[in-house]
């Protein structure tokens, strides 16, 4: 992966009518992102965090201002046209999961690229799906039904289903809301190694030791950047979780 | 996204909700074996109507008293008693290609011999009628012309009649007392079932008309005239010249209607295969109502399986779905649930046609037009009423839908 910019929002305003009412959630924002960062966007419920974050996913498009993906002005773009940025460059990773119930585990990786214009037949569609469960530590859980895994291992198949189209940027909105914090950091030492391997990856949270295994902070305000800064002090999953077994078994 | 992938993605939909699919396909199966079914039986009765014509014998023109078609009073056929034996019998001498004529008299009465008695049809005819007819018996002779000339006491009798009357006894020799005179019973016909309209042909005293009209019936007027012509090309001069004669015999100036009605066995056969064709389209219509609900219960399961699965659809968008995708996947879990019901519903449709054509002695005809037409209306049924559960999926946006609890 070559170094260059991948995220850059110049001025970007997001302003929702709701009847009479004007909700301002994004009030300007430009930030740019470099391939190979992991940034948490933090801040409070209402600070515009979620809604930059769909901006960012190109689920939505900003009121004002420009937002260039990956060398191209996707600010503009139709439905349609958002859905393929949707599909070729950004992997999501939800809160909740999202899988789809009653699905195996690699029909639910499968997905995006049945939404691809790439032509696969199935054999193919299964092996790369089954290459990137084995990638998240899921070899041999592929014919599993959501309702068969814990939400650890819920989570890791939507993190290969996020990885299986190679995005630019992987977004993440909350993963670790819905986990134990053993699960968390077991997630988080998922996304240091994606990282490690040239990932670019933005995480939405409110909880400061999440934002503590990125590299970068970004905490919002009113719609607003209220900071941005390198973490100084960042946690590695790989020793937190050795922390945590050694005072369980202490205790 | 690739037609085939579409597939794929309503196929693995619908085999999540393996049930709820099949219940909702039941909805289109029924109305299509119903559809199936109806039209089948309808087709059958028609077939069978067309046969019982066909069996009043060939090449037959029906001379009524009476005219369906005079302006004023309207007496209905065989209502007026317009005609006399002697008409007959000018059209037999003077009518050409005329090989066969019987005149008819009806009535209805009690017959009885021995303890037992029976309420049936009592028919005049003429010794030619049962060649006419084309009734051979099973047993026994028929009345001979000597017999119509004397009018003497004999009768041929139906299947039901003679059992009725005799149950396992032979009848033939016996003497029947009809309005308490004495007819000594000289043959039994072959059955010949339910007519059209489920009249038991069976139940029947045929007799000479002379005699029917002297001892029975009383009167001096046909009901009808049942006429038969040698070729059928002759039969529309035959029909022409019977009209030409009976209204010159009658003295009906020009100008003036008939008063009496000559129909030929095509023009009867027309008009009933027009009633049957009428009952068959009723029949498909009642049933096509249901496959109307069927497409309904289709309409209902999608909508809310749209609303159960805005989540699932949130995350296709999410990850690349358009629009169309999204409306494609519905319309062809629509389409999939009708046409494999319509499937199902024509099997079915047709084994329930034979079922009730084995059970009811009702011939049921399944045409490969109706089983083309019904696959296409049930194909149709989904697309119509998966169109509008698929487009309010297809418009969700994606960020509402990934929200929905």
């Amino acid at each position: 992966m070559n170094n260059g910019t991948v995220v850059r929002l110049r001025d970007v305003h997001k302003t929702y009518r709701t009847g009479e009412m004007e909700v301002r959630a994004v009030r300007g924002v430009s930030l740019e992102i470099q391939r190979g960062e992991f940034v948490a966007l933090m801040g409070a419920s209402g600070s515009g965090k979620s809604t930059l974050m769909n901006i960012l996913g190109c689920l939505d498009r900003p009121t004002a201002g420009r937002y260039v993906l990956d060398e191209s002005d996707v600010s503009a773009l139709n439905r349609d046209q958002l859905a393929d940025i949707r599909n070729n460059k950004i992997g999501f990773v939800f809160q909740n999961f999202n899988l789809l119930p009653r699905t195996s585990a690699r029909e639910n990786v499968e997905l995006p690229l049945l939404y691809g214009r790439r032509g696969l037949t199935n054999a193919q569609l299964r092996e790369k799906a089954d290459a990137v469960l084995a990638s998240v530590g899921l070899e041999g859980r592929e014919d599993h039904h959501p309702s068969q895994l814990s939400g650890g291992q819920q989570q890791r198949v939507a993190i290969a289903r996020a990885l299986i189209n190679d995005p630019e940027v992987v977004l993440a909105d909350e993963p670790t809301g819905n986990l134990d914090s053993r699960t968390s950091i077991e997630i988080m030492g998922i996304f240091q190694q994606l990282n490690k391997r040239g990932i670019t990856i933005i995480m939405v949270t409110h909880e400061q030791d999440i934002a503590a295994y990125a590299r970068r902070n970004v905490m919002m305000r009113d719609g607003l950047i209220l900071n941005d800064h390198p973490v100084s002090q960042r946690f590695d999953a790989a020793a937190e979780l050795e922390k945590l077994a050694r005072s369980t078994s202490e205790s | 996204m690739r037609v085939g992938s579409t597939i794929n993605v309503a196929f693995r939909a619908l085999r999540r909700n393996k049930l709820r699919s099949a219940l909702t396909a039941l909805g289109i199966i029924i109305g299509v074996a119903a559809v199936i079914a109806m039209v089948g039986i309808g087709n059958g009765a028609k077939a069978q109507v067309e046969a019982q014509i066909a069996s009043l014998g060939q090449n037959i023109i029906l001379v009524f008293s009476g005219s369906t078609t005079s302006s004023g009073i309207r007496t209905g056929w065989g209502g007026a008693g317009t005609l006399k034996i002697e008409d007959a019998e000018a059209i037999r001498r003077e009518v050409s290609g005329v090989t066969a004529v019987s005149e008819e008299v009806v009535s209805t009465t009690q017959v009885a011999a021995g303890n037992q008695n029976w309420f049936t049809r009592i028919y005049g005819e003429s010794a030619d009628y049962l060649d006419i007819r084309q009734w051979p018996l099973a047993d026994g002779a028929p009345f001979t012309p000597q017999d119509v000339r004397s009018a003497n006491k004999v009768c041929v009798i139906g299947r039901t009649t003679a059992t009725q009357i005799y149950g396992n006894d032979d009848p033939i020799g016996q003497v029947l007392r009809v309005k308490n005179v004495p007819f000594t019973i000289t043959g039994v016909l072959t059955p010949k079932g339910l007519s059209a309209q489920g009249v038991d042909q069976d139940d029947i005293v045929i007799m000479p008309y002379t005699s029917a009209m002297k001892r029975v019936a009383g009167g001096t007027t046909l009901r009808n005239i049942n006429v038969q012509v040698g070729d059928a090309n002759q039969m529309d001069s035959a029909q022409k010249q019977i009209i030409d004669l009976l209204r010159q015999r009658h003295n009906i100036r020009p100008g003036r209607d008939d008063d009496f009605t000559v129909r030929s066995q095509q023009e009867i056969a027309d008009a009933a295969t027009a009633t049957t064709n009428v009952m068959t389209g009723l029949l498909g219509a009642i049933a096509g109502v249901s496959l109307v609900v069927g497409g309904i219960g289709i309409m209902n399961i999608m909508l809310v399986s749209v609303t159960e699965r805005t989540r699932e659809i949130g995350t296709r968008m999410a990850v690349g779905a358009h629009g169309r995708d999204i409306l494609t996947q519905f319309l062809i879990e629509a389409i999939s649930l009708s046409s494999v019901g319509g499937i199902l519903g024509i099997i079915i449709g047709i084994a329930a046609a034979k079922t009730i054509a084995i059970t009811r002695h009702w011939p049921a005809l399944i045409s490969p037009a109706s089983i083309v037409i019904a696959f296409l209306v049930s194909a149709a049924v989904g697309i119509f009423f998966g169109f509008y559960p698929a487009r309010k999926a297809a418009a969700l946006d994606p960020i509402e839908a990934l929200r929905y609890e």
